[in-house]
């Protein structure tokens, strides 16, 4: 990611999940977490088979915020059995990510599967 | 680069700014005829240069209350570390003294060379500093055994700014007829220490956090107590063959002229900086699970170690981004290893990972003080909100 995009998406605010406002609407979590203490929570909002609104929790090093926000960002609208291409959702395409940060990707790759299980699994 | 020069910079534990002093007598050096090689002392040339360098030695020891025959130039403090430990153990090998004492909280340039002459056969004692990063002399004490040659210790600590008490550990090493190593480059220039009143033997120092040039420091050796030690490079006869290699006059003299401002400043420096340190923590302390660590009463002012227990440091960094702060250690802020310093004084992980160092300096403003806490403050509610506010 460059700079400024990491930067810009490490700021946003727009799409995070409060726990006051939402716990009623949103069907599906999924979480990840590493051994270095970070976490994402991830939450769809589903019909139809598509991801009508998404919302975010992160804790972690700048990269893992920014591509948390940039996926929640880009995954609403998207049908579910394309919410885990992450080159449909730009990721690689936009974000330059340090190889010594590459592990943030798989990261977030867990919390999408542990979502979408949680999906299949209703 | 224009974002670069607006940060403001709270990371003078990491390094500092030239002193404009520092600079004007380094290019003195560099402009007039003092380019000899100090070694070359048969025509005029060498022998300004080596006059130069004989001035600056003659500094560095009033400094600490040392001869100067006593102070070998180094290349820094991480070589001077190598050059005490390995040197000293090497050339008392043959001996029956055969423990080398050092504590977790050491850097990495003292933890490494004790860790190389453990290889080499000798007992390594690594002591577990207290909650508030020093070292307990009574500890200490009941790790000395009649087979200790050597205590390495820390002067202040780099991480989070605590005191060793090295009058206490000095005469406690004399007594135990054991050789005292202080590693000072976090307090030289900033805290007064005498290495008679102090029995010291070889402490290790530097120039470029005390407004100096980088790549310069001194290795102390009381000859008197120590003797010889083994040279850690061959191949000169510079600084009576324990540090082989042509010397850096204008480096030397930077540091020189570093050690004499300093020695000057001391007290309006540390004075200074207990005012920084007091405003951040005053205007930090309702920020929940924020946490000072150290001891407010054994700590160097200069530094201001805060761990916010559930983010990421690095983040917290990130958010703040007209400030240059660090992690921890400058050593260690480019990998994800957790702190073995924070690690050793008992923080949790999750501690370790929201810990950020700030460090303060004779440029420091105070109002810059005040607008690091604000972005601090400011980082650290974002990233709160990121997190779902979780307790």
């Amino acid at each position: 990611m460059t700079e400024n995009l990491t930067r810009f998406y490490f700021e946003k605010e727009d799409h995070l999940f409060n726990l006051e406002d939402d716990k009623y609407s949103y069907l599906a979590k999924g979480s990840a977490t590493n051994s270095q203490g970070m976490e994402i929570d991830l939450y769809f909002k589903v019909e139809e088979s598509r991801i009508i609104d998404a919302k975010y929790n992160v804790s972690g090093c700048p990269v893992l915020i920014a591509i948390s926000a940039f996926y929640i960002e880009n995954v609403i609208g998207k049908k579910l059995n394309h919410c885990h291409d992450f080159n449909a959702i730009g990721i690689y395409e936009s974000i330059e990510i340090p190889n010594h940060k590459k592990d943030r990707m798989i990261l977030l790759e867990d919390a999408v599967y542990n979502c979408l299980g949680q999906i299949g699994s209703r | 680069m224009k974002e670069i020069i607006n940060q403001i910079y709270l990371d003078y534990a990491s390094t500092t700014p030239l002193d404009r002093e520092v600079v004007s007598e380094m290019e003195a050096v560099m402009n007039g005829q003092s380019f000899g090689n100090p070694s070359s002392v048969d025509h005029l040339f060498g022998k300004q240069a080596h006059e130069a360098v004989e001035n600056a030695r003659l500094e560095i020891a009033s400094l600490i209350n040392a001869d100067s025959d006593d102070i070998v130039w180094t290349s820094g403090a991480t070589e001077a570390n190598n050059l005490a430990i390995l040197g000293l153990a090497r050339f008392k090998k043959n001996g029956f003294k055969l423990q080398v004492i050092s504590s977790f909280a050491e850097h990495k340039s003292v933890i490494e060379p004790c860790l190389q002459v453990k290889k080499e056969g000798f007992e390594l004692t690594l002591l577990n500093p207290n909650t508030d990063g020093s070292v307990d002399v009574n500890e200490l004490e009941s790790a000395i055994n009649e087979r200790t040659l050597l205590v390495s210790l820390m002067h202040v600590n780099n991480e989070v700014g605590s005191i060793n008490d090295i009058k206490s550990i000095g005469n406690l090493c004399r007594k135990n007829n054991v050789f005292f190593h202080v590693d000072a480059a976090q307090g030289i220039g900033k805290l007064p220490i005498d290495v008679k009143d102090c029995n010291i033997d070889l402490m290790s120092l530097n120039a470029h956090k005390i407004y100096g040039p980088k790549g310069i420091g001194a290795l102390f050796i009381n000859n008197e107590s120590v003797g010889r030690i083994k040279p850690i490079l061959i191949g000169g006869g510079q600084e009576r063959s324990l540090r082989p290699g042509t010397l850096a006059t204008h480096q030397i003299a930077g540091m020189a002229r570093a050690y004499k401002i300093a020695k000057e400043k001391m007290l309006n420096d540390q004075r200074h900086l207990t005012q920084c340190r007091e405003l951040f923590i005053d205007a930090c302390k309702d920020i929940s699970r924020l946490s000072v660590n150290g001891n407010s009463e054994n700590v160097f002012p200069g530094i201001l170690s805060v761990s916010m227990d559930g983010l990421h440091a690095e983040s917290i960094i990130y958010g703040m981004k007209m400030v240059a702060v660090s992690k921890g250690s400058a050593c260690n802020s480019d990998d994800d290893e957790p702190s073995h310093v924070l690690k050793a004084m008992g923080l949790s992980q999750s501690e370790i990972n929201g810990t950020v160092r700030f460090s303060f300096g004779r440029d420091t403003e105070i109002k810059d003080v005040e607008y690091a806490c604000n972005l601090y403050r400011d980082s650290v509610d974002h990233l709160n909100r990121l997190r779902g506010n979780k307790k």
